[in-house]
């Protein structure tokens, strides 16, 4: 540990201690610089991003090369400009926020007229339940907790009323917004605790590497927005330190809009904020560095999100609680030898990654543990610099000691249930990487005299750890659209079940209990406007109903005690394995471990059932009421 | 003063317009009406209250243009998110009228104590803005035109895709004064016109038969059929007219019996 024992006075001549090691000094507040230009590279990118998203449907097999020409136009001359010492304040910032905006651009390409990742309509349900009603809390049946935390929704909703405008217009509108204010409250937040506008600059860079960014951080979620908020909330609070007492009020003030609008949209998101903060605190008590501590606001973080566990969203508890605990019981299981690691890069369908993204997945994990080391030593050599500087020494080291949870996430990746906990960490985890790794670099690369060498060197690296991040955070089948693929998200999202799910609001009505596979539930509970029944809300485990190969007497319990009025049953689910893992939810028979698809007889075995009528057929749908066999007597 | 407040001038000015536009002119979608409305929504919204907060939180030149930027839109956000709680407890609940006074009014209040906390502080200079060169501003307004135009391939491409076509059948019981009967539909979704011919059968014996339904892309057919009798399980079968050797669709209904 670093001494942090100096008095609180010293804090401000500490800050910048670090700032001009890691190369304030040449860097100047004046012009643009290259961001013209890199806007043009950028925008070239995304025309290439968006022409092999086009052609990505009909199969095309330059597609995929295409995005990633288009992805690495995005990012990677942006880096390396950001890797030199000419840019200017205002450049850095602006080719960060150029960064994040053109990322979240590329994301919309995948889905340019409407929701098609199925977080995004579960909350789309949400949303519009807020809009039929006016009031907030109303249940959603496909993720029922995402009712608790309607900051998103109520944002949108907002937007979507005033405008007149569709839900998924105004989404990515305020997805948006909340995608430019997390890219300058990252910027300003790693400048303020770094004293180094090139070291702030490189740490948003590599914010963006981290596997949830371009795909999952960027949809229509609750995390999407809450992130950002955080972010601001991280800022204002740093600002605070060392700051002329007249900014004290508005920034306190900010902080607790900001600490509001988070426990209020997200619970993850509040509790990773909560943690990031009592660290702090922790750091601060035992350093004496800054003022004012954050104890107060620590404590107010956990009044608030307990606040509001306890009162409005103690379903949260549940929904948290299974996954997590799955996850550590996992992890310490694969520790103690008792469990197998699962096969990295290897799909639930059997498919291996291509040889290349293995690489750059392993190589991307590779140079950040090796960079954390020295990033954790250039933190320390900062703090302990005599020279008058700008650091904020205990934010710097709570960052520090923040990282050092990375490997241990790392370690959870290995099982089937502690990989989707780990790539969901890392929007928060590379909150702290990204500015260790930032500090190495930006140390580093003044002492090696800025050359062209270790610019590509680390341009490198950084282009590396960014592709890294894509191909372990999102499913090769899911970057871009294409063919329908069974139970896999966006891709099982086409015109067949999208048509079924409008004839069944037309013709049955809204809000009849159904059951039906993962993509068709989704579709179903939001434009069928339908109420589908489901293991993790009814306790009804309505997977088993479809992969028995008749409907006995255990099934009709089943379907009773849901109240289920119709069965969706897609054809298409016993062609192929299933994609995301699972064909109905999580729980089901091989869940994760397919080896053949469900058995055609299985999906067919309601066309022989007395009292049941097949009163659709779209070729691959059918939907069946099965209320004469459900209804009470 | 005026010179010091114009940007809260225009601040009122947005806000005031955007209430008046939500609280009497009629959403219509597509027309002048509709524009207006979106026109005002997106800072009332996104912008305008977190400007405003921003303005009378911090009303000297202590905070950077990228810092103001930061909180004018995060703390519009966030009022947004918070005003929606206010709103959900209160008896007018989420609507058009109930945001845009909400907003408007957090707007109006801002910059009415920014203007009080401005005008009894000592003048500033003005901050730097943000300007740019002519090449500087050509540069990134082609990339935005070209940003715009990838968009607008992602978008094209989207509309244009080809998913395998499909038709739909259903049937579902209906009520006619003679007494059960059956709605029956039919919907092209595939690539082209396509002639199909139904029949309506209980059993072996066939209740109504139409040997030729065309219907073209995105079109449907619908007939509400009566029954002559209360069979207990009717079936129909739809064939294609280019496919006529096997079924190509299959629906049944079966009516409950009586229990008397």
């Amino acid at each position: 540990m670093p001494p942090l024992n100096r008095p609180s006075s010293a804090a401000a001549s500490l800050r910048g201690a670090i700032g001009q090691r890691l190369g304030v000094a040449g860097e100047r507040d004046a012009g643009w610089g290259w961001l013209p230009a890199l806007s043009l590279v950028s925008a070239l990118g995304l025309l290439l991003a968006a022409v092999a998203n086009s052609a990505a449907p009909s199969g095309a097999p330059w597609s995929e090369p295409l995005f990633w020409s288009g992805l690495t136009l995005l990012f990677t001359p942006t880096a390396l400009r950001l890797l030199m010492a000419e840019p200017a304040r205002r450049e850095r910032l602006a080719l960060a926020a150029l960064l994040g905006c053109g990322l979240y651009l590329l994301k919309l390409m995948h889905s340019p007229l409407t929701f098609t990742f199925s977080d995004e309509l579960q909350h789309w349900r949400t949303a519009l339940e807020i809009q039929r009603s006016g009031v907030l809390f109303r249940e959603n049946p496909l993720l029922p907790v995402s009712a608790l935390y309607p900051g998103l929704e109520s944002v949108t909703t907002a937007l979507a009323e005033l405008g007149g405008l569709s839900i998924y217009t105004a989404g990515i509108i305020v997805i948006g917004v909340g995608r430019l204010v997390g890219m300058l409250g990252l910027f300003l937040f790693y400048e303020r605790v770094s004293g180094s506008p090139r070291a702030a600059g490189l740490a948003a860079l590599l914010y963006t590497a981290n596997p949830s960014y371009l795909f999952f951080g960027a949809q229509f979620a609750y995390e999407s927005l809450a992130v950002p908020l955080s972010v601001l909330t991280l800022f204002a609070a740093a600002r605070r330190i060392g700051d002329a007492p007249g900014l004290h009020f508005g920034l306190t003030a900010s902080l607790l809009l900001g600490l509001g609008a988070v426990v209020v949209t997200h619970h993850l998101t509040s509790y990773a904020l909560l943690a990031f903060l009592a660290l702090w605190a922790l750091v601060a008590t035992f350093g004496r560095v800054e003022r004012p501590r954050p104890h107060g606001l620590a404590l107010l973080a956990l009044a608030a999100s307990t606040t509001w566990l306890v009162y409005v969203a103690t379903l949260t508890v549940t929904y948290l609680s299974a996954p997590l605990t799955g996850a550590v019981v996992a992890t310490l299981q694969l520790i103690a030898g008792e469990g197998t690691a699962r096969e990295l890069f290897r799909a639930s369908t059997g498919d291996l990654a291509p040889l290349w993204e293995r690489g750059a997945g392993f190589g991307a994990v590779a140079l950040i543990l090796l960079g954390l080391p020295l990033g954790l030593w250039a933190i320390w050599r900062g703090a302990r610099g005599t020279e008058a500087g700008r650091m904020s020494v205990g934010l710097a080291v709570t960052l520090g000691l923040a990282a050092l949870g990375y490997p241990a996430s790392l370690v959870m990746r290995l099982t089937e249930r502690g990989a989707e906990i780990s790539n969901r960490a890392s929007a928060f985890m590379f909150l702290a990487v990204a500015f260790v790794l930032a500090c190495w670099v930006a140390r580093h690369l003044p002492r090696a005299g800025e050359s062209a060498k270790w610019l590509a060197v680390y341009g490198l690296c950084a282009t590396v750890i960014f592709t890294g991040g894509v191909v372990v955070g999102w499913p090769p089948w899911a970057r871009l659209p294409g063919p329908y693929l069974a139970a896999a998200d966006t891709r099982s999202i086409e015109r067949q079940g999208l048509a079924a799910a409008g004839w069944a609001r037309e013709a049955l009505g809204p809000g009849n209990r159904l059951i039906a596979d993962r993509t068709n539930r989704l579709l179903m509970g939001t434009y069928g406007e339908q109420r589908p029944v489901t293991n993790y809300r009814d306790q009804v485990k309505v997977a088993q109903v479809f992969f028995a190969p008749e409907v006995g007497p255990a099934e009709l319990r089943l379907l009773r005690r849901g109240a289920v009025r119709y069965v969706v049953v897609d054809r298409r689910l016993s062609t192929a394995l299933p994609a995301a893992a699972v064909y109905v939810e999580r729980g089901e028979p091989n869940a994760g471990r397919h080896v053949t698809p469900i058995d055609p007889a299985a999906l067919a075995k309601f066309d022989a059932l007395p009292g049941v009528s097949r009163v659709f057929d779209s070729g691959d749908i059918a939907i069946y009421d099965v209320g004469a066999l459900t209804r009470e007597e | 003063v005026k010179s010091r407040a114009l940007d809260l001038v225009a601040a009122v000015a947005l806000a005031a317009g955007a209430m008046t536009t939500m609280l009497w002119a009629q959403p219509a979608p597509g027309g002048l009406d509709g524009a207006l409305r979106i026109f005002f929504a997106l800072p009332l919204v996104l912008v305008l209250p977190g400007y405003a907060l921003t303005a009378a939180l911090f009303p000297g030149r202590s905070l950077g243009l990228a810092e103001r930027a930061l909180f004018s839109l995060g703390l519009s956000l966030a009022v947004a998110i918070l005003g929606g709680l206010a709103l959900h407890w209160a008896p007018v609940g989420l609507r058009a009228s109930s945001w845009a006074v909400l907003l408007g009014n957090v707007t109006l209040l801002g910059c009415l104590v920014a203007l009080v906390r401005r005008v009894r502080r000592p003048a500033e200079p003005a901050q730097a803005g943000v300007v740019f060169t002519q090449t500087q501003a050509v540069a990134l307004g082609l990339a935005a035109v070209i940003a715009c135009g990838a968009l607008l391939v992602a978008r094209d491409g989207a509309l244009n895709r080809r998913d395998p076509g499909f038709t739909q059948l259903w049937v579902l019981p209906a009520e006619t004064q003679a007494g059960a009967a059956v709605q029956l539909g039919v919907a092209n979704q595939e690539a082209g016109i396509v002639r199909y011919r139904l029949q309506l059968q209980a059993g072996d014996e066939v209740l109504s038969a139409w040997p030729s339904i065309v219907l073209a892309p995105n079109e449907r057919w619908q007939e509400v059929v009566a029954l002559p009798r209360a069979d207990r399980e009717v079936e129909a079968v739809l064939y294609r007219l280019d496919m006529p050797q096997a079924p190509y669709r299959q629906v049944v209904y079966q009516f409950e019996q009586d229990s008397n």
